[in-house]
């Protein structure tokens, strides 16, 4: 099962590269979370897939360029921790930051996901403090 | 290591902290160990000096630090943590103690030798975070950026 976990998880990265809500939403239940630090604008916890979907589509809008790319997905059992970097760009420059994102999976869906890094470059580059 | 053998490594981890035993934090890392901080990733404490620095540089900023063990996930060698940390009341990142009351939440990776040591560990956490509790950091505005 965490072969196919690491799968999911993969396949919810290539989705997210590529901007498609819909096979995002595809792997989650329909109960899931998804948490991000309350330090960013969009920050906190999601619930519900539709909730979590609206989330994603707000974030991509926030950036010019965005991505998360994954250096290494470790397995463990019914979670999958990805370690990797985010890079974007937004009206206040680059940033990037290493982060890691642990997910919780049952019956082949994502229930939670929750992403921990330091958004010091990432509140510069949104232009939080100059809102 | 199995995961009985990872289980009590990251239980004594957390007692050690919560002891601020330094000396002892530091036996449970091997001597060529290297800890980096992914906020700033070009930052390595190395070796036992490098741990005992790093463990005071905290218990230095904070002086009732204290982790609490959220999460556990362990894969073989790999475990994860979270961490709170409490009362601001010494310098930690240049900013001086603020006595403001803290709460970082946050994960370790730790990659644990075959010698039953600490290898490696990288901690993921919010300095951001940190910077808007004690103020040097704004709040983020109500509805910035229309969450």
């Amino acid at each position: 099962m965490s072969a196919e976990n690491i799968e999911i998880v993969r396949t919810t990265y290539q989705a997210l590269d590529k901007g498609d809500l819909q096979h995002i939403g595809e792997q989650f239940s329909e109960e899931v979370e998804w948490e991000t630090p309350e330090s960013l604008p969009l920050g906190g916890i999601a619930r519900g897939r539709d909730a979590v979907l609206g989330r994603i589509a707000g974030l991509l809008q926030l950036w010019s360029e965005f991505s998360l790319e994954p250096d290494e997905y470790i397995d463990a059992g019914e979670r999958i921790i990805v370690r990797g970097v985010q890079r974007a760009v937004g009206p206040g420059g680059a940033s990037e930051s290493r982060y890691l994102h642990v997910f919780t999976l049952r019956g082949g869906k994502i229930v939670r996901a929750e992403y921990i890094a330091d958004t010091a470059t990432a509140m510069g580059a949104l232009r939080v403090h100059e809102r | 290591m199995d995961r009985n053998g990872a289980n009590a490594l990251i239980e004594r981890f957390v007692e050690l902290w919560n002891a601020h035993d330094v000396e002892g934090i530091a036996d449970l890392y091997a001597n060529s160990a290297t800890v980096r901080d992914a906020a700033n990733p070009d930052k390595v404490a190395s070796g036992r000096d490098g741990t005992i620095a790093r463990t005071r540089m905290i218990l230095d900023g904070f002086f009732d630090a204290r982790l609490e063990l959220l999460t556990r996930l362990t894969d073989g060698d790999l475990l994860a943590t979270k961490a709170i940390h409490r009362t601001h009341d010494g310098e930690f990142l240049g900013v001086p103690g603020t006595g403001q009351p803290t709460e970082n939440i946050g994960a370790s990776i730790l990659r644990v030798g075959s010698d039953g040591k600490i290898a490696t560990e990288t901690a993921y956490w919010d300095r951001a975070s940190f910077l808007r509790q004690t103020g040097v950091l704004p709040a983020v505005a109500e509805g910035a950026a229309s969450s």
